[in-house]
């Protein structure tokens, strides 16, 4: 067939002319080689602006608020298709009302990796095999495409979409063997190293911008609890305590649902490596409870779900009970 | 004076805190660190409140509910459990000391298990030293 | 005035500066920090010297939370600083955010009690174009000083009669040559760039034309209404006011904000005159390119290129410039 680029627009042109959605949704090429930007098309002539995003780094899930009320697709790679399905847990979309336009990923390519390459990045060529062109203000450079990989796609269990409407034809990334080993590392640090780290990487640099919040497609609230004044939980300056709080506690909202897409850690201006918080909480969640986020649109979410045998060894009553204490 | 831990307690009403009014009843002794903030259920709990806590001044935090099947709204503490044993480990991740944190199940009638709690939270805490990297100090001077 | 500084005898006077005032100057790719030996001169940072004057958290009040209290105001800091390496497309941002704040308090007592030296740029950033908003970074606006390096020698322009308090003895006045070669550098610049035409068109439509113009939608689609351009701007800025109490005693403290934020428009009775992100973008693009554009004759852009190079979802503000422009 064609290259991947080519199947998504002959799959969204039959999609739109098939009229079994009125707009798809899906990347474009953007204003820089680092870069692309979200494009909706609407009819089949238009769909030579969408191509195959290397750097689709933004999850298009997160636009689905905006198109309200029209039958979107989505061009949807595993984690796209994945934060639907936590979208139709919650309820905030129906799902009549997107038709997953499933791909296949290969991965994408991380901006940051490909701009610390030379002081100036001109050109990137990506053909999806196991090598990219990079053209520099040094000079033309190839490298090995898994050293540009974002750290999400490299730490990724699904690339597959599990919910899709159709199926592109399309070779997946493996499923990734070591999908927690930057998780490892933070957990095989002290307490107290643990906590400089949390400072330094992300509380320190956070302009508490947003643009993680915003980037998310599952953080979705009309109201944030950042934004709450009665009573106010967090400060809103970059005070170190209120930042912290503010990290903590979006990472706990996330828990069971987060995907790792990475988009908020692509959005963040200042390359925090915020996915780490969600990252350790969705290995907590299968380890402990054998949860996985965005599988099933029937099943429960983590924490809408008990059973009777949950860990309880967390507790000070069941550790002092251990010990013969009381 | 040496320096006397705050421990912040959320105590479910229909158990923990009966419980520890119990324990008062009885003229247990336990240490006087403690200050309860009485809830309907150890699942109102959430995780900004327990994290307010500390912001505010707090050394620890205790959050104690009904035993799993006695919860007075059924599941409550239930789902409560999950959500706990998740907050535990994000603060844990990001090197916060997990002792400051804790959570228990006290029934109405363990008065004496209460005062034990207490006790040996105060003395865990009190090790740590008093919260210094989670609170928050208003500063009068800006950037 | 002129004047000129062997290349090699940069360290010695930053050094001799920072035991006179606090000095400040690009440490990392990342922004600007105080001067411990180390220089980040490549490159433009990505945070902007604005931090300096509308800082991240400005306390104005001080407070007991009981009733009947009378709030203090806060003295700010007196110290004198420096900063080094400020880029003019930077300086110009401080030139056009004092417009508005030149009788805000806090602001005056920064701006008055900072010294800006500027540093010149080799070449201009993949995504610059001051040029094209008008800036001339040979003029010096918000500078005290200018550094442009050349041969292993910095031709120094003084823009303030303050600024002499800060040279040494290696700074020589400059003979004609080094002045010619100053006006050659600036006579070169003016005939590669020029501003842009899309700055007249734009004062000149007419504004519910813009406003009402039906391509914003589109344009906005892919935003993600997060503050990162605003924040990273050296021009933006807008600001939120909050007390923050702990336990009795309370600071009101003034800290930057986005127009780009649905909390920002809102109002106390829960209306919200720009409740739709569409809105929002609008705004911002507007307030940069029309608003201010016909207030004060400039734009509210000094062509630093932050956005477009940091905006993660690619929104490039030129497509905006240009299809504003063509309304």
């Amino acid at each position: 067939m064609g290259t991947l680029t080519e199947k998504i627009r002959e799959a969204a042109a039959k999609v739109l002319t098939e009229g079994r959605a009125e707009v798809v949704v899906g990347y474009g090429p953007g204003p820089l080689p680092y870069r692309n930007r979200l494009v909706a098309v609407r009819s089949a002539e238009e769909v030579n602006r969408l191509v195959w995003p290397s750097f689709g780094v933004l999850n298009p899930a997160n636009a689905l608020h905006k198109l309200r009320g029209q039958k979107v697709a989505l061009v949807a790679t595993g984690c796209v298709s994945r934060a639907v399905v936590v979208l139709l847990q919650e309820g905030q979309v129906k799902r009549e009302e997107v038709y997953l336009l499933g791909v296949p990923c290969p991965g994408m390519l991380d901006p940051a990796k490909v701009r610390a390459l030379a002081a100036k990045v001109t050109r990137v060529e990506d053909d999806l095999s196991d090598r990219v062109l990079v053209t520099t203000s040094e000079g033309k450079k190839e490298i090995a495409r898994e050293e540009l990989l974002r750290a999400n796609c490299l730490s990724c269990r699904h690339p597959s979409p599990p919910l899709y409407d159709e199926l592109i034809e399309a070779p997946a990334r493996p499923v990734s063997a070591e999908p927690y080993a930057q998780v490892e590392e933070i957990e095989g640090l002290s307490p107290s190293a643990r906590w400089a780290w949390f400072e330094k990487e992300i509380v320190s640099r956070c302009l508490r911008c947003y643009a993680c919040r915003q980037a998310c497609p599952l953080c979705y609230c009309p109201t944030c609890f950042v934004d709450d004044s009665r009573p106010q939980w967090v400060g809103k300056t970059r005070d170190p305590v209120d930042t912290a709080l503010y990290h903590l506690v979006r990472a706990y909202h996330l828990t069971g649902r987060c995907v790792d897409c990475g988009s908020c850690e692509a959005a963040c201006p200042q390359g925090i490596p915020l996915r780490l918080l969600t990252k350790k909480l969705e290995k907590e969640a299968l380890s402990a409870f054998g949860f996985e986020a965005g599988l099933d649109p029937e099943a429960p979410l983590l924490f809408t779900d008990f059973r009777e045998d949950d860990p309880e060894d967390f507790m000070i009553t069941h550790e002092l009970k251990a010990a013969g204490k009381i | 004076m040496s320096w006397e831990p705050k421990i912040i307690a959320f105590l479910c009403n229909w158990c923990s805190y009966a419980g520890a009014d119990l324990a008062g009843v009885s003229r247990l002794r336990y240490p006087p660190s403690i200050r309860i903030v009485r809830v309907p259920c150890s699942s109102r709990v959430s995780p900004a409140m327990i994290l307010d806590a500390l912001k505010s001044g707090a050394d620890g935090v205790l959050v104690s509910g009904c035993h799993p099947g006695d919860c007075h709204y059924l599941t409550g503490n239930l789902y409560a459990r999950r959500r706990f044993y998740m907050l535990k480990k994000l603060l844990e991740f990001a090197g916060i000391e997990p002792e400051r944190v804790q959570f228990a199940w006290i029934s109405a009638s363990e008065g004496d298990v209460f005062a034990k709690v207490v006790t040996e939270i105060t003395e865990r805490v009190k090790a740590l030293g008093p919260n210094t990297k989670f609170r928050k100090v208003l500063r009068e001077t800006g950037a | 005035m002129l004047y000129v500084l062997p290349q090699e005898k940069l360290s010695s006077w930053l050094k001799g500066l920072s035991e006179k005032y606090r000095l400040f100057v690009p440490v990392s790719a990342e922004g600007f920090g105080p001067y411990e030996g180390e220089l980040y001169l490549e490159a433009r940072t990505r945070l902007s010297v604005k931090e300096f004057f509308l800082p991240w958290r400005e306390p104005l009040l001080r407070f007991e939370a009981r009733p009947g209290a009378v709030p203090e105001p806060v003295a700010g800091p007196e110290e004198k600083r420096v900063v080094f390496g400020v880029r003019p497309c930077d300086a110009k941002g401080v030139a056009l955010i004092e417009k508005v704040f030149s009788e805000d308090e806090p602001f005056r007592r920064r701006r008055e009690g900072t010294f800006l030296v500027g540093l010149m740029c080799r070449e201009p950033g993949s995504q610059c174009f001051g040029w094209a908003m008008g800036l001339d970074p040979f003029a010096g606006e918000g500078l005290d000083l200018l550094f442009v390096e050349r041969e292993g020698r910095y031709l120094v322009s003084l823009f303030t009669a303050r600024a002499r308090e800060l040279l040494d003895e290696n700074f020589a006045p400059a003979d004609e040559e080094a002045a010619r070669a100053l006006e050659n550098e600036r006579e070169a610049f003016r005939q590669k760039y020029a501003a842009a035409p899309a700055l007249e068109k734009l004062k000149e439509a007419p504004l519910l034309a813009l406003y009402e113009a039906p391509f914003w939608e589109e344009l906005a689609l892919p935003c993600l209404n997060c503050g990162a351009c605003t924040f990273l701007c050296p021009t933006c800025y807008c600001f939120d006011v909050q007390d923050e109490v702990v336990g009795g005693e309370g600071v009101r403290v003034r800290l930057p904000d986005a127009c780009m934020f649905e909390l920002y428009s809102r109002h106390a009775s829960g209306h919200n005159p720009r409740r739709s992100p569409v809105a929002r973008f609008r705004n911002r693009f507007l307030h940069k390119f029309k608003y201010f554009l016909d207030l004060y004759g400039e734009p509210l852009c000094v062509g630093c290129g932050r956005c477009i190079e940091e905006c993660p979802a690619g929104v490039n503000l030129w497509d905006i410039i240009r299809t504003m422009s063509e309304v």
